[in-house]
């Protein structure tokens, strides 16, 4: 648990109670329902043997009492990267609530555009957006604009276990080396980023574990167009209503069809704060596009 | 509480209005949101989206394409018990 202090401390400091489970094995999903029953998130820590497939049917869980709890994984691949996790989150927690940058990032092909403008369009009137879409910028100006502690970053387009197809492939070591603060959920409202289908740990998973973002959202099958359609309109509306955290978005964004959820999963802390840095809209202001 | 036909209507008008500024304000129940309304198919996935968020409806994938009017999405709220 040590790795784990500094965000179990950021947690404590806000007035949420933490109870650290330990288990021989990562539990089954009627025993995490049980687990559940008292909690508004969990986030599950366990053997990188087991994959955000396998280990969770979804973003929530349904209690047997019938709530929605909001449930992340991360696995357990070293004290380091856990750590790194951590102390990244915590310093999100840290925050001050105030302003909530959101960049809605998309790959240079007509329909993932037409979204991307769309999610541009619905999230303008309550939130600084910015449209860092592979048509306006390169990839290494994007992965800067995602280390300027945005509250949240929106990605539409083609996707894989190793990362997204857009501004000529992005994968997680496009984001390692580079100075600037985490940003607080990133969805990947595309096939697979969940999927560890010939890689290691999928792209959703490493990017929290690298620290880049508190919590990611991804999926660990092919996903169809509408159902990410599905999700992008309910993330919107939850931001426009002035959501605080990834958990409370996923409550109010959750679509009611069941085939737009099941193979979305929450890759790290479930309760990040959407909530920008100091300084994150002047740094993200920095980042030059090309329109 | 179940909505009546107006209420739906009107939310309906709504969300396509919001969708589609420059629509104009004669739109009936038989209008067609592809011929009338120059809706393509995503546009029409983002609608129907909006429309189960509002009413917390499913719409299976089977169902998309036939909910081509404004009348045809707000009988399909209806047979819902919205």
């Amino acid at each position: 648990m040590l790795p784990l202090a500094p965000l179990v401390l950021a947690y404590q400091d806000k007035g949420y109670s933490v109870e650290p489970i330990t288990a021989e094995n990562v539990p089954d999903l009627d025993q995490l329902q049980q687990l559940a029953a008292n909690s508004d998130a969990m986030l599950l820590i366990g053997s990188a043997r087991r994959s955000p497939q396998s280990v969770l049917s979804g973003p929530m869980l349904t209690t047997h009492g019938g709530r929605s709890v909001p449930v992340g994984w991360l696995p357990l691949v070293s004290e380091e990267g856990l750590a790194r996790f951590a102390a990244n989150a915590a310093k999100i927690h840290r925050r001050q609530e105030g302003h909530q940058p959101i960049a809605v990032l998309s790959q240079w092909q007509g329909q993932y555009l037409c979204l991307a403008q769309r999610i541009e369009t619905l999230l303008s009137q309550q939130n600084t957006t910015y449209r860092w879409s592979s048509d306006l910028l390169y990839r290494e100006d994007m992965v800067k604009g995602i280390r300027s502690g945005l509250a949240a970053a929106i990605y539409v387009g083609h996707g894989r276990p190793i990362g997204w197809v857009g501004y000529r492939g992005t994968r997680a070591h496009h984001f390692k080396g580079l100075d600037g603060e985490p940003t607080g959920a990133l969805f990947s409202l595309c096939c697979r980023t969940a999927s560890r289908r010939r890689t290691g740990l999928s792209f959703a998973e490493e990017l929290p574990l690298l620290g880049i973002a508190g919590a990611t959202l991804g999926s660990v099958n092919d996903t169809l167009h509408k159902n990410n359609t599905r999700w992008a309109v309910g993330i919107c509306a939850a931001l426009e209503a002035g959501v605080s955290n990834l958990a409370e978005l996923i409550l109010k964004a959750f679509p009611t069809e069941i085939s737009a959820t099941k193979d979305y999963r929450i890759m790290g802390d479930p309760l990040i704060p959407l909530v920008g840095a100091d300084g994150s809209i002047e740094a993200a202001n920095a980042i030059p596009i090309y329109p | 509480m179940k909505k009546s036909r107006a209420e739906i209507i009107e939310i309906l008008l709504r969300e396509l209005k919001e969708m589609k500024p420059e629509l104009p304000d004669i739109i009936t129940e038989e209008t067609s949101f592809q011929d009338n309304c120059g809706m393509d198919s995503l546009a029409l996935s983002e609608y129907i989206a909006r429309m189960e968020y509002a009413f917390k409806v499913e719409v299976p994938d089977s169902e998309w394409k036939s909910l081509s009017t404004l009348g045809l999405v707000a009988d399909y709220v209806e047979k819902q018990g919205r």
